[in-house]
């Protein structure tokens, strides 16, 4: 596993670093999001689409009430949020794990809901607050692809000198 | 025509008989019917599993309330989308079975276009309007220039007003529904108490953003825990109701302004929130413009609301073949190439 702890201070950088991350994105991509409300999940990600699908930029919005958005793009991302479901056998009724084998990346907003339904192959990125704007963005890389994915973010993030602390 | 409605996009299964896209005969909502107890009350019916339990008790209390048997049906409106694709085939495959027993046509709807148009089921409204459309997944300007014909001129860029409301409730420790609870505290509350943000209203775009509302509500809280109840607690939730509806309010008449709309309509579940209603009311008398807000039976998922642009489609040769497939991510503006 590897592990890395980027600072953001703002929601315009939590949606920088889900820029960085989405570039990187390749189909089969696993993001397991996590933490508490107002953490920037919802930020990040829409970050992600702008790279990843930015014909579908417009369309990024909170899931809660929905439980799924798909966003069309060179790689379909399917936008999951679990903050309504009760437990893995709702979720498992959604058709969720038919997503997983899909062409599109997974990004999925409390995914601690998903328990053993969680691929063992995933990206963990946990939001938490320092302070009213400042967040402490965790990435935990479980898995070859994951693995993969967060070493060449941090490669990227190095290379081009963007600052995120 | 009388039509056989049936929603099953989100949470709610649901079907009604409606007359002409206009006459409401029957509305049958699962979350209000104790067909399966255990299901019943504030278990949102999100599985495809609960509704195909629910499908067929829903449609025959539909018809069984209006007087009618499967074959009186002239025509089927069923949401095609958007929402979850397993939700959506549930509805959508009972539609074309009765469609193709009863030998009579379907149509799939939008499920926002449904909610449009709910008001039309108390009064007709003219086009062009505005439509403001405010739930737990929606908050979004639409220009309505006929059936068919949506424009999206604002849409929220995270949390839906309903969400936020929902969230705030939550993180206060209201029961559920938090938007009622909210609501109710709120009328006895003081919306100057505590000062809330007002997220994007001076960005000049026509969107929205209520994710930092309830950011701020959250930090709030954590540094002003309030007892439940208290007038600490009113006064929060009044201050949160008029942030959501100062926010709602500006964007509507800067959105009026921009397209020059002479009627607005507001739909959707918020719009059931006695404080959207009334500062709607203010501001739409203030404008000389007609505003359309339906009862808030009508505000909430329902299927009647699906039998009016299911009416004018099935009417004017729009009919659906069944071979059509639910549609999981569907834009409003796209419904323009299917129709015209």
């Amino acid at each position: 596993m590897i592990q890395e702890v980027f600072h953001t201070n703002s929601p315009g950088e939590t949606e920088e670093l889900g820029r960085q991350v989405g570039a990187l994105l390749e189909q089969g991509n696993f993001l397991a999001l996590r933490g508490e409300l107002g953490g920037g999940k919802t930020c990040f990600t829409r970050g992600v689409v702008q790279a990843v699908a930015p014909e579908s930029a417009h369309l990024v919005a909170s899931p809660t009430f929905a439980i799924m958005n798909q966003y069309p793009g060179r790689v379909p991302i399917y936008h999951f949020d679990f903050y309504r479901m009760a437990g893995e056998a709702d979720i498992d009724d959604l058709g969720f794990t038919e997503y997983l084998q899909g062409e599109g990346v997974c990004i999925v907003e409390w995914s601690e809901r998903l328990k053993d339904l969680l691929p063992a192959d995933h990206l963990r990125i946990t939001f938490c607050y320092d302070s009213d704007d400042r967040r402490r963005i965790t990435m935990e890389a479980r898995g070859t692809s994951s693995e993969i994915l967060l070493s060449r973010l941090l490669k990227r993030i190095q290379g081009d000198k963007i600052s995120l602390t | 025509m009388l039509i056989l409605a049936i929603e099953s996009s989100c949470d709610e299964t649901a079907a009604a008989v409606v007359r002409d896209g206009c006459e409401t005969l029957s509305s049958v909502v699962s979350s209000q019917i104790a067909i399966h107890a255990e299901y019943g009350g504030v278990v949102p019916e999100i599985a495809s599993r609960k509704h195909l339990e629910m499908i067929t008790p829903v449609v025959n209390q539909a018809l069984h309330e209006a007087g009618l048997a499967m074959g009186d049906i002239q025509g089927v409106a069923v949401t095609r989308g958007p929402g979850l694709a397993g939700a959506l085939l549930v509805g959508l495959s009972a539609a074309k079975a009765i469609a193709f027993a009863q030998a009579v046509p379907f149509v799939g709807v939008h499920h926002i276009e449904g909610h449009i148009f709910a008001t039309c089921l108390e009064q007709p409204v003219e086009f062009p309007f505005l439509a403001l459309v405010v739930s737990g997944g929606h908050t979004h300007l639409y220009l309505v220039e006929g059936f068919g014909r949506y424009t999206t001129i604002g849409r929220t860029i995270d949390d839906a007003a309903g969400e936020a409301f929902d969230k705030s409730a939550k993180i206060m420790g209201l029961e559920y529904p938090g938007g009622a609870r909210i609501d109710a505290l709120a009328r006895t509350g003081d919306c100057r108490a505590v000062r809330l943000p007002r997220p994007l209203i001076n960005d000049g775009s026509l969107n929205f953003s209520f994710s930092g509302l309830k950011t701020a509500m959250l930090q709030w809280i954590n540094k002003h825990p309030v007892a439940m109840p208290s007038q600490d607690a009113s006064d929060l939730c009044a201050s949160f109701q008029e942030a959501v509806c100062d926010v709602l309010a500006f964007k509507t008449e800067a959105a009026l302004r921009q397209c020059g709309a002479r009627r607005l309509v507001v739909a959707g579940g918020v719009a059931c929130n006695s404080g959207l209603r009334a500062r709607m009311t203010r501001m739409a008398a203030d404008l000389g413009v007609e505003l359309h807000i339906p009862k808030p039976a009508l505000c909430g998922d329902n299927a009647a609301m699906l039998g009016v642009a299911g009416n004018y489609y099935l009417c004017n040769g729009h009919a659906s073949s069944l071979s059509l497939d639910v549609t999981a991510t569907w834009e409003m503006d796209r419904i323009k190439d299917m129709f015209l």
